[in-house]
């Protein structure tokens, strides 16, 4: 396998052919040295009286063994990857594949036994997974050296940021069982890069934050890059919110709680800048800040509403430690 | 190594390595007994025949049919002394069980799950690595099961981890036991270089960066993985000065800071390592700090863990335009003092200038 990375481009290109020849030369070739040896010991027999006929007890054999390994290896195909930051690229023979690399959630190795049985290395499939739980196989069952997988795997996953974590029934090269992960349970829907409009304004999607409630549907948040700022929309029943960051301390002095910053305390209704706000939802559950997180991450919400003008005070507090309050 | 589990509750391990040489001797006792009704002799046998006419052609002919004979034998010899083997590992309610296929035959060993004491790890040799198990019965005994090199180390150490798991097996530490210690990394960063649409994500060691009129070179990229999932890169430029990023949920920061070298001007006290306690406003010249999170995360240098618990204390004027961060750095506390960077105003960034990788 030829991998070769640049800032802007993975490529990597395999030889299946050479794949095939290595590993049948590795089993016959031991073989053909030590009979090329024994039969060295023959040279002083009158076999060897010209060179026409030691040729003929040499050359030949050894013509025959090169010669259909080299047909093998011209028989068998090639494929190519090519990855860049908007898109993956694999070309099989003749079959083509591309998938635009904001879709992809994972790579996997999935061991192939009836490659491996015979061959002296493990086998295995480079798989994708897609976010909408879709699978492919990226070379056709055709068997990648596991080591070589690895390679490839991890690369490819450096080079797009994507968290590695374990995938049910994943083969595991170099060991260390991988953490399985927490998947967001809503995939489909507004995804990273797309464009979103929201009242009169429209931006393109930088993330997107998941918060899967224990009682309740989940709720998502989204930054969005109009070109000018970045706004913070949070998702509720398919309503977007735009939401601004309130500093905690200010927040509980302005209602009356001073040199304090606990979350028990906060109160079912209090007066900020003279408006009334009322607790109408307290939510638990857990947050995921990007696709697929290894940890989850507990979180607990209140949401408080003026009646009248029905703005909103969001506040939440992230691993039993982080508050965060948002008005919108 | 692939993990099955099998229909009635319990799990098949496959992985390549190699047998143990007690394993392997007995191995190789065993296949002896079967070599004769081996199919590849009879095979060998079958090509030799078809082959003995030519061989007539010429008496010194004959010659070749012993010399076929011995390479072939070595060459399979060395074929399979290094060839890795496929061991299948099966644990299932009550029973643990080794089974190797080696050229259509196979070798099965088989431990009841109530005679293991407990498995691990010693390290036979530079480079070289062995599970033992240890028996209870019918003495207390070291059987040795799998050997491999550093690649298959830490593979080993999974089979170990789950076979414990599954037969909930306590462990003792050993004596001469090998210990594996996970590395921890950081949130993966992603390594393509966007030529338009830069973002934080494109600041890389090295790199120079275009920040208010200037330009700067990256010196140390130090980043902290927050509890809620977020991160936070660190930049250090050439002039003593970083570059904070800083991301929470609901917002994202910028700011030029520099390390505060009198902590006392903010009412800190250099020797106080508790920063529970700490003021909820912190006042320094002619400006009020407003505390506006608190959070706990792991700091790495490049890939490397420096702590495990950084608490860190964010505090923000009124107008969100200065920002002051404490933290606990190795029973220090320090304070950086930051003023917000537009994010217009980074402008370009570069490669870095060096090699990379």
């Amino acid at each position: 396998m030829k991998l070769s990375l640049s800032r802007l481009e993975l490529s990597a290109t395999i030889n299946w052919g050479r794949k095939h020849l290595t590993s049948i030369l590795k089993k016959t070739l031991p073989l053909l040295g030590i009979g090329t040896i024994i039969s060295l010991t023959a040279i002083p027999y009158p076999i060897f009286e010209t060179w026409i006929k030691g040729f003929t007890f040499f050359g030949i054999p050894s013509l025959l063994y090169f010669g259909s390994s080299a047909i093998l290896y011209l028989s068998k195909s090639k494929s190519k990857i090519r990855c860049t930051n908007e898109e993956l690229y694999i070309q099989n023979g003749k079959e083509e594949f591309r998938i635009p690399t904001q879709q992809i959630a994972q790579f996997y190795l999935k061991y192939n036994s009836a490659k491996t049985r015979n061959s002296d290395q493990a086998k295995v499939d480079l798989m994708l997974l897609t976010k909408d739980s879709q699978e492919y196989d990226c070379f056709n069952g055709k068997g990648l050296p596991a080591m070589d997988g690895r390679e490839l795997e991890d690369s490819l996953q450096q080079f797009l940021g994507i968290e590695d974590y374990y995938v049910e029934g994943e083969y595991q090269v170099k060991g260390h069982q991988k953490e399985s992960l927490i998947e967001s349970d809503l995939p489909k829907g507004e995804s990273v890069g797309q464009i979103l409009s929201f009242g009169t304004e429209e931006g393109i999607i930088l993330k997107k934050f998941q918060y899967n409630w224990d009682h309740s549907s989940p709720d998502q948040m989204f930054w969005v890059e109009t070109g000018e700022t970045l706004s913070i929309l949070y998702k509720k029943e398919e309503l977007y919110h735009k939401e601004f960051k309130v500093n905690t301390t200010l927040f509980f002095r302005e209602i009356g709680l001073a040199n304090t910053i606990s979350w028990e305390e906060l109160p079912h209704i209090f007066h900020y800048k003279d408006e009334l706000f009322e607790l109408i939802e307290e939510n638990s559950g857990r947050f995921l800040s990007s696709y697929a997180e290894k940890k989850e991450i507990p979180v607990q919400q209140k949401l408080y509403q003026n009646l009248q003008n029905k703005q909103l005070f969001r506040i939440v507090l992230y691993a039993d430690l982080t508050i965060e309050i948002s008005k919108s | 190594m692939n993990i099955i589990e099998t229909r009635n509750g319990g799990y098949l391990f496959t992985l390549k390595g190699k047998l143990s040489k007690t394993l392997q001797d007995e191995y190789k006792k065993r296949l002896k007994e079967e070599e004769n009704r081996d199919e590849n002799s009879s095979f060998l046998i079958l090509m030799l025949l078809m082959i003995f006419p030519v061989v007539l052609i010429h008496p010194i002919l004959f010659s070749f049919i012993p010399i076929s004979l011995i390479s072939y034998y070595f060459g399979n010899r060395l074929y399979i002394k290094k060839k890795e083997e496929t061991i299948k590992v099966n644990i299932f309610e009550g029973s643990f069980a080794i089974n190797v296929h080696i050229n259509k035959s196979h070798f099965f060993k088989h431990f009841d799950s109530n005679n293991i004491e407990q498995l691990y790890i010693r390290k036979i040799e530079q480079n070289k690595y062995c599970l033992c198990l240890i028996i209870k019965h019918p003495i207390r005994q070291q059987i040795a099961l799998i050997t491999g090199n550093e690649d298959k180390l830490a593979e080993l150490v999974d089979l170990k981890n789950k076979i414990h798991n599954y037969f909930d097996i306590q462990e003792d530490e050993l004596e001469g036991e090998f210990n594996y210690e996970k590395l921890e990394l950081p949130k993966r960063k992603r390594q393509y270089f966007n030529l338009f649409h830069q973002d934080i994500n494109d600041i890389r060691l090295n790199s120079v960066i275009h920040l208010k009129g200037n330009d700067h070179h990256i010196t140390k990229i130090n980043q902290l993985d927050w509890k809620n999932g977020m991160v936070s890169y660190q930049f250090t430029l050439e002039t003593e000065e970083a570059l904070f990023y800083h991301s929470s949920p609901a917002e994202r920061l910028l700011f030029l800071e520099k390390e505060m070298t009198d902590i006392n001007a903010i009412g800190l006290n250099p020797c106080q390592t508790e920063l529970e306690g700490l003021d909820k406003i912190l006042y320094h010249k002619g400006t009020n700090f407003y505390q506006t999170e608190q959070n706990k995360g792991k700091l790495f240098e490049g890939k490397t863990l420096l702590h495990d618990h950084v608490l860190q204390l964010l505090y923000e004027n009124k107008e969100k335009q200065r920002f002051l961060r404490i933290f606990v750095l190795d029973g220090d506390t320090k304070a950086m003092l930051g003023e917000i960077v537009e994010e217009h105003q980074l402008q370009e960034i570069l490669p870095e200038t060096e090699e990379w990788n």
